[in-house]
């Protein structure tokens, strides 16, 4: 008799995918990272409230102050990543459609990163 | 998407009632899962009255007592009534549990029994758990040897490294905490559960087993581990009080430590 949600044990025919614990530890870290980088973040930008445009280039124009926030956009966009792709193998079916989607969603981390890096160094080289 | 409802066919609608013996001294209602693949129709709540000055202590007494004096064609599984066995899993007032170790008295009022949610019904009280035998196997429950035992005795192991698999090897594998997992009830087809997981992280554990390295690679796997969430629906369900949760998070551990 089949199951409910999936029917049949396509589980015990498939050879395990074996890079599951990469996904496992990197949302681990990629979470400790932005528990570090967040309240900084939130710290330094409140403490901005009234910053005018040109002031806040000049504070992402620091090498330290740039070099946070990049790294608080790749740490932030791998963590999304990584949670979407949880959320999807959860709960969407055929498992084809949750393959695409998978794909769908790291691409657009990557654009996502990209673009957030691409514009810090932007203004970075904007100061010089 | 996954199926988050039962289909309008599979929905329990309300079935017969059978009343309390007269001058029934102490009254209780316990409503009871019913199907029947023969008739066919969707499954019915039936609801039996019984006095329980009549009737032994434990929910399987009552049980018993509907199947021997009420209505004989009440299915369910049973066997030890003395919660070793593992056949009397079922869901009573919306937890899983064994009927044989639960107490009338533990409850309040009426006393709701319906089968192991998300599998299968095939009678009853009685559901197909072929997915979950086979998801035993995929972990391979057996000490597995590379080298040869000693010509002159048994593998013996120190006691220390026999208290290692206390809270792991009691397991009775009556299925209560695989199908309390709302993970296991989304992804049946790929992930473990709880129960197939404890039972590989038993065999991991234990100091005369020399297959650990094969048993961590087999679990490496996003669906069959990895679709654990700690949602502790596990731990909270099984009857023997152990910690499936704590066993997962355990293989979860030693694959980290593997790879760091
Ligand atoms: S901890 Fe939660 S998700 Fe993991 S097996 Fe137990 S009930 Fe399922
Ligand atoms: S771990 Fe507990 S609930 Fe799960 S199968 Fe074993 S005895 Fe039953
Ligand atoms: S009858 Fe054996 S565990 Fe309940």
């Amino acid at each position: 008799m089949d199951g409910v949600n999936g029917g049949e044990d396509v589980g015990a025919r498939l050879a395990p995918s074996r890079a599951a614990v990469s996904h496992w530890l990197g949302q681990r870290l990629s979470a400790a990272l932005l528990l570090v980088l967040v309240p900084w973040l939130m710290f330094s930008l409140g403490s901005a409230g009234g910053m005018e445009l040109d002031d806040l280039r000049q504070w992402i124009g620091r090498p330290s102050h740039a070099l946070g926030l990049a790294l608080f956009f790749l740490a932030a966009w791998y963590h999304a990543a990584l949670g979407l792709e949880v959320v999807v193998q959860d709960y969407v079916r055929p498992e084809s459609l949750s393959a695409v989607l998978v794909l769908g969603v790291r691409l657009a981390a990557v654009v996502g990163a990209v673009a957030a890096v691409g514009a810090v160094i932007w203004i970075v080289a904007g100061m010089q | 998407m996954v199926q988050f409802r039962l289909p309008r066919e599979a929905r329990p609608v309300t079935g017969r009632e059978h009343a309390a013996p007269e001058r029934a001294a102490r009254p209780r209602r316990f409503v009871v899962y019913r199907f029947d693949p023969d008739t066919g129709g969707p499954p019915r709540l039936d609801t039996f009255v019984l006095d329980l000055d009549d009737c032994g202590p434990m929910v399987l007494d009552a049980l018993l007592k509907i199947k021997n004096e009420m209505d004989a064609t009440l299915s369910f599984r049973r066997s030890c009534r003395e919660g070793i066995c593992g056949s009397c899993a079922m869901n009573i007032n919306g937890r899983n549990t064994l009927a044989c170790t639960r107490r009338i008295d533990a409850y309040p009022g009426e006393i709701r029994v319906l089968p192991l949610p998300h599998r299968p019904v095939i009678r009853d009280l009685i559901t197909d758990l072929s997915q979950f035998y086979r998801q035993y196997a995929v972990v391979e429950p057996w000490l597995q040897e590379r080298t040869p035992p000693p010509p002159d005795r048994e593998r013996l192991q120190r006691p220390a490294d026999r208290a290692r698999l206390v809270g792991l090897e009691e397991c009775i594998l009556c299925a209560c905490c695989s199908t309390s997992c709302p993970s296991y009830w989304w992804n049946e087809a790929r992930f473990l559960g709880p129960a197939a997981l404890l039972a590989a992280y038993r065999w991991i554990e234990d100091s005369r087993d020399e297959a650990t390295a094969q048993r961590l690679d087999a679990l490496d796997d996003a669906y069959r581990l990895y679709r654990c969430h700690t949602i502790m629906n596990c731990t909270e369900a099984c009857p023997k009080g152990l910690d499936p949760a704590r066993a997962i998070a355990g293989v979860k551990r030693l694959l980290a430590l593997r790879k760091l």
